[in-house]
């Protein structure tokens, strides 16, 4: 299983903090928000992804990390995620 | 009246006497105004070995080269002085409505000197400039006073400074506030203003503000507003959430210190973050500044009845997570008491995580709390409590912490509990996790301060591009550029928000469409490099040595115990030759 947390503007305008991935195979990160849109739309009628994400490019700001470590640290979208990982998902946010 | 006329108003508090002068309008393209100019002046007419809360010390008030135009957020104004809290220059900021009506006087900046032998309030009214009795109104909150002025001034549309019964009382962590809830925080900034009996001023203005290029400015302006607008920090996160967007970004990347920095993430985030202010329907609107197209206040009304602005992130950290507490009315009510008090919520709540550190340790006996509420962690009675007992300077324990958490934790014998550079309490971000914002942590020119060059933007935002947390290659050069162009923005007078949005070319083509001064951006960058020397230099003149460029001794000793960054520690040290040798100063650190 693969837990999926939004959080921030992203958690409140899709009503959702949490979703769970029944998943057994290794994938990448991009493979599994794709995967957890469409589990998010049939929820929500609602899209993220275009928020995050702009063709195959993060936009500037967006934080996704995996087990807390944020996947710009590493391969971006092509880091891979396994079962028992733990996502978190922001949208930009920032201050003092 | 034209922007680059820079006229100031002198005030003598002993004698006094008012006059007004006209600055030489060269150090307009040196210093730019606010932070830059006034730290000049401070550095040129006091003797930086002054006693920051005698006559001799001069408190400046002065707003930013562009304050009071139609910006994007240019509202923001300054407080400098030499602090009492750590011994180094206080240059103090502040948003709302104050720095542009003072503007809208004519009056670029005040300088305060000397001690009015009884409370005083200074009126002004364009040219028609006063000091006043201020006798009935000392002792009032903040509010109160702010109310009170306005209607015996009979000018609903002044804007109030002032400060709160904790500068009254010379709390080394008391701050400026003006328009009710705003605060010129840090760095006990409001204690210099109640040492000269001074506790109000009053500003009304109507003059216009003529600029070099009125039609192109317009354009520009619009085109950053846009911009503004389109960004993911300034056009969305802040305005849905404010800076209470943060707490679960830092919690989840761990490094959101809790129970005095002991541990990195809190099991109780979700409890005060900024999504529960929203879905506990406390938020009632976001407020905006003087032209701020973001719009990050929060405008709250408890169940309780109590209401006003805020929590900001740091206000509700520094009560809820570094003093354990997941009660969000407690953290909101400890933070709205500082805005009537007029207490750095900050250093107050970072004061009561140190003395709940000490507590648990042993180290403060049971009758030193005269009957309080325990300082331990998780108690929300206590950080309602005691923030009302050290605004007001009562019991022991009021007394004590009134001092900042350094001299409480230096009285019971161990200031290594106090999480404080030079004095200046840390913020809400842990420095083992961030190499890059703990060298700026160390490195500041007022003492422990995250607004001075806020790494966290790359090192954890992504702003302007991320950059590895625990990477050490290139940071010193990072923390230079932030920091000087963090100086720059101080003194143009926008506010550091912007900094989201907008590059260092955005403020370019502001100030020189503002201006006519024709500067590049290497020009630019090179006025907040010769502010941030002239701070260093202020500093070594008081006495502060570079050896104090250090974090306490629990980043270099104590491993992050929790969350995705356990294991760390600061390498800041590391990384202090290379900004030594980049900001020109000798291997010890020393500027000439």
């Amino acid at each position: 299983m693969i837990t999926v947390n939004f959080y921030t503007t992203l958690s409140l305008m899709l009503g959702v903090k949490e979703i769970l991935v029944d998943s057994a195979a290794e994938q990448s990160i991009k493979e599994l928000l794709e995967q957890v849109e469409e589990i998010v739309f049939q929820k929500t009628a609602k899209r993220f992804l275009w928020k995050l994400v702009e063709d195959v490019t993060i936009r500037r700001g967006t934080i996704i990390l995996i087990n807390g470590r944020n996947i710009l640290d590493s391969n971006g979208l092509n880091c891979m995620v396994n079962p028992g990982d733990t996502i978190a998902v922001f949208p930009p946010g920032g201050g003092g | 009246m034209n922007i680059l006329e820079a006229k100031v108003l002198r005030v003598n508090l002993s004698s006094k006497s008012i006059s007004s002068e006209q600055l030489d309008s060269n150090l307009l393209k040196t210093y730019f105004g606010g932070r830059g100019l006034a730290s000049k002046i401070l550095a040129d007419e006091i003797d930086p070995k002054v006693d920051a809360l005698s006559p001799e010390n001069k408190l400046i008030i002065s707003v930013g080269l562009l304050t009071g135009l139609a910006g994007p957020t240019t509202g923001r104004y300054m407080a400098i002085t030499k602090s009492p809290l750590t011994g180094c220059i206080a240059s103090s900021n502040s948003g709302g409505f104050f720095g542009a009506e003072l503007r809208k006087t004519g009056h670029f900046m005040i300088i305060f000197e000397g001690k009015a032998s009884e409370p005083t309030y200074l009126s002004i009214d364009d040219d028609k400039v006063e000091l006043r009795d201020a006798s009935h109104l000392w002792g009032l909150n903040v509010h109160e006073t702010t109310d009170r002025l306005l209607e015996e001034t009979g000018e609903k549309k002044a804007k109030v400074c002032c400060i709160g019964p904790a500068g009254e009382k010379l709390s080394k962590i008391a701050s400026i506030m003006n328009d009710k809830d705003r605060a010129a925080g840090r760095s006990g900034v409001g204690a210099v203003m109640g040492s000269k009996n001074l506790k109000a001023i009053v500003a009304k203005g109507s003059l216009s503000l003529e600029i070099a290029e009125k039609e192109k400015f317009r354009e520009i302006v619009r085109e950053k507003n846009k911009k503004s607008k389109e960004d993911g920090v300034s056009g969305e996160g802040l305005p849905a959430l404010g800076t209470k967007v943060l707490d679960n970004i830092i919690n989840q990347a761990g490094l959101y210190p809790t129970n005095n920095f002991q541990y990195c993430t809190f099991d109780g985030v979700n409890e005060i973050s900024g999504e529960a202010l929203v879905e506990k329907k406390y938020l009632v609107k976001n407020k905006s500044c003087f032209s701020c197209p973001i719009g990050c206040g929060r405008s709250v009304v408890l169940p309780t009845g109590d209401k006003g602005e805020g929590p900001e992130y740091e206000s509700g950290w520094a009560f809820g997570t570094d003093c354990g507490v997941r009660d969000l009315i407690s953290v909101t009510k400890a933070n709205f008491m500082c805005n009537e008090l007029g207490l750095d919520t900050i250093s107050a709540g970072c004061t009561i995580a140190a003395a709940m550190e000490l507590y648990e340790k042993g180290y403060i006996p049971e009758e030193d709390l005269e009957h309080g509420p325990k300082l331990v962690f998780g108690s929300s009675e206590a950080v309602v409590y005691y923030t009302q007992k050290m605004g007001l300077r009562e019991g022991k324990l009021g007394n004590l912490m009134a001092e900042g958490s350094y001299r409480l934790a230096e009285h019971y014998g161990h200031p290594e509990y106090a999480m404080t550079v030079k004095k200046q309490e840390l913020p809400a971000y842990d420095p083992r996790g961030v190499q890059g914002h703990g060298l700026q942590y160390a490195t500041s020119n007022r003492g422990g301060c995250h607004v001075r060059g806020y790494m966290i933007s790359p090192e954890v935002l992504g702003y302007p591009e991320k950059l590895e947390t625990q990477q050490l290659e290139g940071k010193a050069q990072w923390v230079k550029i932030f920091q000087d162009l963090t100086a720059v923005i101080d003194s143009l007078g926008f506010c550091l928000f912007s900094s989201f949005p907008f590059r260092a070319d955005d403020y370019l083509e502001m100030l020189n469409a503002a201006t006519g001064f024709n500067m590049t951006t290497e020009e630019l960058m090179a006025v907040g490099e010769r502010i941030w020397h002239l701070e260093r230099i202020f500093n070594q003149d008081a006495g502060i040595k570079p050896e104090e460029d250090i974090l306490p001794q629990r980043f270099f000793n104590e491993p992050i115990p929790d969350g995705p960054q356990k294991g760390a520690v600061s390498k800041m040290r590391e990384l202090l030759p290379e900004y030594y040798k980049l900001r020109g100063w000798d291997e010890s650190g020393y500027a000439s």
